[in-house]
């Protein structure tokens, strides 16, 4: 961990969840921000325990082991939690969010921890997940990847409300950011957006006040299987690497978690679908087709405040 | 003023023919009275008296019975007249109603014309403005800027993260 202080502004830096963990805070003393350092690493390292496939004493592992069984198992809040927003996001995204694809993944070679039952069902069930009275039963192994970190931002962000109401911060946690409060200079909090090809300097910068932004991308997470390129970003219609034209989706959105199942769900769609679907749900989106150029919705060019391909 | 007429002259007066000489009552006995006419007449008008209080006492009775015979028709008369009357004014109050209604209904029947009028009016903007979309491109490639006057390019501006591929 390290810790940079410049006036009243203070950075702490970490990892979790895999990924750089970033907490930039201002408005409030240095002890304070760092008990919110404090709470944050807590919740992360708790969102790791429950929610992280790659971990095998994790709480969604040991579910993971009793799926295609008639076992119900009960499980923590935070589970239970995350199970419910991932249920509710895969009938939202009329199923372009499925987080029943952790069989697709382990079998092109992305593997977690060690499940039995990974292999799955040919045809994952409409209802993979039940809730009944001795707990949760499970049709099909979850991955909850798509939405895990999106969820620890909005834990993490809310204890940081909790703890101190009036702290402006930013959190980002691999790429996926939540803003709360003004910057330091008085404005809104100004977000880059990667370029995809990997170049240094952002395609597009955003203003973002009280919101999250979440990216998902095949630029990093990506490798060979069978003799062919694949990556993370699995098309729950297909159970393949969804190949719709697209390199990268931002989405901006008031909730990380949302923003971060609807950058997936984008993104599955590929890009002759991206930008109708985007403007039919009124969401703030920007997309990386594989020519190389930016598209954006109408909502994200309100909050853009640069574009390179502009300047 | 009377004028004395000359009094006509009186003819001779004939003398009076002989009458039959009815026969003489002998002296000394007494006179016959006619006792049976009275009675007979008393009889007679006492016997009418009684026949005409028995058939004036039968037409009483008959006129009772009719009159007690007709009641239960007067009575249903009264009735249908009270009921008729009933009828008459319902109907007249409906009468009243319906020319309510049928007021009211001019009302509402010339606000369905102008709201019939104002749909006509917004299906032609939808029209206009449903074309107008579906000529929209879903997305808009902006072109580059070609900077042609002094060498300045806009610098990236400062920002406070950069959101992008994750690798966890």
């Amino acid at each position: 961990m390290t810790v940079s202080s410049q006036a009243e502004v203070v950075r702490f830096e970490g990892r979790a969840l895999g990924s750089p963990l970033r907490l930039m805070v201002h408005g409030v003393d240095r002890g304070r921000s760092a008990w919110l350092w404090d709470g944050v690493l807590a919740e992360f390292e708790a969102v790791d325990a429950s929610l992280s496939r790659f971990r095998d004493d994790s709480e969604i592992t040991r579910l993971n082991r009793s799926a295609g069984s008639d076992q119900a198992m009960l499980v923590s809040r935070r589970l239970s939690g995350a199970l419910v927003a991932a249920d509710r996001a895969r009938r939202m995204t009329a199923g372009r969010f499925d987080p029943t694809v952790l069989a697709d993944l382990d079998r092109l070679g992305y593997r977690g921890a060690s499940v039995s039952q990974v292999a799955g069902h040919a045809t994952p069930s409409r209802r993979p997940i039940t809730w009944c009275a001795d707990g949760i039963r499970l049709s099909d192994a979850i991955d909850l990847g798509g939405i895990g970190k999106g969820l620890a931002l909005r834990w993490a962000a809310a204890r940081i409300a909790r703890g101190c109401p009036h702290a402006a911060f930013l959190l980002e946690a691999g790429g996926d950011i939540v803003a709360c409060g003004r910057a330091p200079e008085g404005g809104p909090w100004l977000i880059g957006i990667e370029d995809p090809a990997g170049t240094s300097g952002p395609v597009v910068v955003a203003a973002i006040d009280n919101g999250a932004v979440a990216t998902s991308s095949v630029r990093i997470t990506r490798w060979r299987s069978d003799g062919r390129d694949v990556h993370h970003l699995i098309d729950p219609a297909t159970r393949e690497p969804a190949d719709g034209g697209l390199q990268a989706v931002t989405v901006a959105h008031r909730d990380p978690a949302w923003a971060e199942v609807w950058s997936k769900a984008l993104f599955v769609a590929g890009r002759a679908s991206i930008a109708a679907l985007a403007r039919e749900r009124g969401l703030a989106a920007w997309w990386a087709p594989t020519d190389g150029t930016t598209d954006m919705t109408p909502a994200a060019r309100q909050i853009t405040t640069w574009v390179a391909a502009e300047t | 003023m009377m004028t004395d007429r000359p009094t006509p002259a009186q003819p001779p007066v004939a003398a009076r023919p002989p009458v039959a000489a009815r026969p003489a009552v002998a002296a000394g006995s007494p006179a016959r009275r006619p006792w049976h006419v009275g009675t007979y007449l008393g009889v007679s008008i006492g016997t009418y008296a009684v026949l005409l209080a028995g058939v004036t006492g039968a037409q009483s009775d008959a006129d009772a019975a009719l009159i007690e015979a007709r009641r239960p028709g007067a009575e249903a008369a009264a009735e249908l007249r009270a009921a008729h009357d009933r009828l008459e004014f319902e109907v007249s109050r409906i009468a009243d109603r319906y020319s309510d209604a049928a007021r009211a209904y001019d009302v509402v029947a010339a606000r369905v014309a102008g709201l019939d009028a104002m749909l006509v009016e917004l299906r032609a903007t939808v029209a206009e403005v449903d074309g107008s979309a579906a000529s929209l491109p879903t997305r808009v490639s902006l072109p580059a800027v070609r900077h042609t006057v002094g060498a300045t390019v806009a610098a990236v501006p400062a920002v406070h993260a950069t959101t992008g591929a994750s690798g966890g």
